[in-house]
């Protein structure tokens, strides 16, 4: 990677990650009724790995965790650990299986969004000894109607995402997964 | 140590280390960490200022394309009501508006006269559901600085309960919402003789816009509708805050104590200004 792709690349990042983090902070924190909105900072990193291979989703995802903790966390490294792991293994899992193309990136972008919201939230009940948590309760009030409305947000800003990232993203005229970003996956197994 | 790092395992392995060890220390009140923040929201702030500007015409203006219709027919009717009504309306307006603004203002500086009342402005929504802190624009810059002991209760214009202050860096501070699981208020039942009980954050009511009342004294008489402020005990919040409104009452069976839901009076989706209360004396 010479430098002049290196400064593209970091200047892509840098106003996605502002943009994207301003546009989400900024959103209501309703969507529908319910406590959910679309999670920018999760899906660029998401998208990253699954573009241009897990070092650069892990790289992006540390990037937008820290803007997402600087923000608006409690903490500080929830969000850089949790983006950080979501675009690495965006950039390593099913990699065989989905190759480049645009419903591959959706069905990566459901999977890793779906798998690491359920973790966190998991984590979130664990730690916060709700007094009227139940699994029925949970079943009816989360899983069934604040979660797939999560993942469908997702996967909805996931699209408009996916096209500015291959065709005018971080790298010229980027089609997807080259052979190189193949074996930087091949490099973490 | 060019070998070290181009290990990318090993560089994983420490990294999150690392970060671990961040949310282990950042979890502390008062953490230091927290200044790391600093440089992000100073830098940010002015931007981030523009963008909600710009974001909120946008949204306007979205909502505005949507309702035209609506608006329109309706706008036919208020000019009509509007040209009987115009002299009057334009003589009381600004005399409604500086009445408003000093009954609040007021109501505030009267109730609370041992109290520093610093007025700011929400900059950041929460970034989602794990992270439902929200942020406004008044930090250690003006005297508003989180340690282990010491936080700050929030108020709306109206006085109403929003949450208390979670951590601040130089220019911002974080704030921990009524509504989240970490939150917690003693509080009590607007009845004579004023019953104790406790308001907490549940991870499940958030989803519906409520929070849980627990610890209800058992001779307390509760109903549905009743109104419930803060007891001033504990010592971050003020005695008489008012917090919400109980909107449904559960008995408790097996021996489980009586517990209710509450909906705060806060509507944190439209909350712009929040005031942070400062004793005179920190």
């Amino acid at each position: 990677m010479n430098s002049r792709t290196t400064s593209r690349s970091v200047l892509f990042y840098a106003v996605a990650v502002l943009a994207l983090g301003m546009l989400q902070v900024s959103l209501p924190d309703r969507t529908a009724g319910h406590f959910v909105k679309p999670d920018l900072l999760l899906v660029l990193p998401v998208l990253a790995g699954f573009l241009f291979g897990p070092v650069e989703g892990a790289v992006v995802g540390l990037a937008a965790g820290f803007f997402r903790d600087a923000f608006a966390g409690g903490t500080i490294g929830v969000g850089m650990l949790v983006a950080l792991y979501a675009g690495l293994l965006s950039g390593i899992l099913f990699q065989r299986l989905f190759r480049k193309g645009f419903f591959a990136a959706l069905l990566q972008v459901l999977i890793v969004c779906a798998t690491t919201t359920l973790l966190v939230e998991g984590v979130g009940i664990l730690f916060s000894a709700s007094a009227t948590f139940t699994p029925e309760a949970w079943v009816r009030v989360y899983l069934a109607q604040s979660f797939p409305l999560q993942i469908a947000l997702d996967v909805g800003v996931a699209i408009p995402l996916f096209f500015l990232m291959r065709y005018a993203g971080p790298h010229r005229r980027s089609t997807g997964r080259s052979s190189a970003q193949d074996a930087a996956a091949e490099g973490w197994r | 140590m060019r070998g070290f790092f181009s290990n990318k395992v090993l560089l994983l392995v420490l990294v999150t280390l690392v970060l671990v060890t961040a949310v282990l220390f950042s979890s502390l009140p008062g953490s230091p960490l927290y200044e790391l923040t600093t440089p992000v929201s100073a830098l940010l702030q002015p931007v981030q200022k523009v963008f909600q500007t710009s974001w909120a015409s946008v949204s306007g203006l979205a909502k505005s394309i949507f309702d035209a219709e609506s608006i329109r027919r309706e706008n036919d009717r208020l000019l009509q009501e509007i040209a009987s009504l115009q002299n009057d309306v334009q003589r009381l307006e600004e005399n409604g508006r500086r009445w408003e603004e000093l009954k609040d203002a007021f109501q505030i500086k009267e109730e609370f006269s041992d109290y520093t009342i610093v007025g700011c402005q929400v900059m950041t929504r929460s970034a989602g559901p794990w992270f439902d802190l929200f942020r406004v624009d008044a930090g250690e810059r003006e005297g508003i600085s989180v340690t282990e002991t010491t936080s700050y209760p929030v108020v709306d214009s109206s006085m109403r309960l929003v949450g208390r202050v979670y951590s601040s860096d130089l220019v911002s501070a974080k704030i921990l919402p009524l509504l989240h699981q970490g939150s917690v208020v003693d509080a009590r039942i607007d009845r004579p003789g004023g019953y104790g009980a406790r308001v907490r954050g549940d991870i499940l009511l958030r989803e519906r816009g409520l929070c849980l009342v627990d610890r209800i004294s058992a001779d307390a008489t509760l109903d549905v509708g009743d109104a419930l402020l803060t007891s001033g005990e504990g010592g971050l919040y003020p005695a008489g805050i008012p917090i919400g409104t109980i909107v449904s009452i559960d008995e408790g069976q097996d021996g489980a104590g009586r517990t209710a839901t509450l909906k705060p009076y806060v509507d944190f989706d439209t909350l712009t200004y929040v005031f942070i209360l400062k004793t005179k004396t920190a």
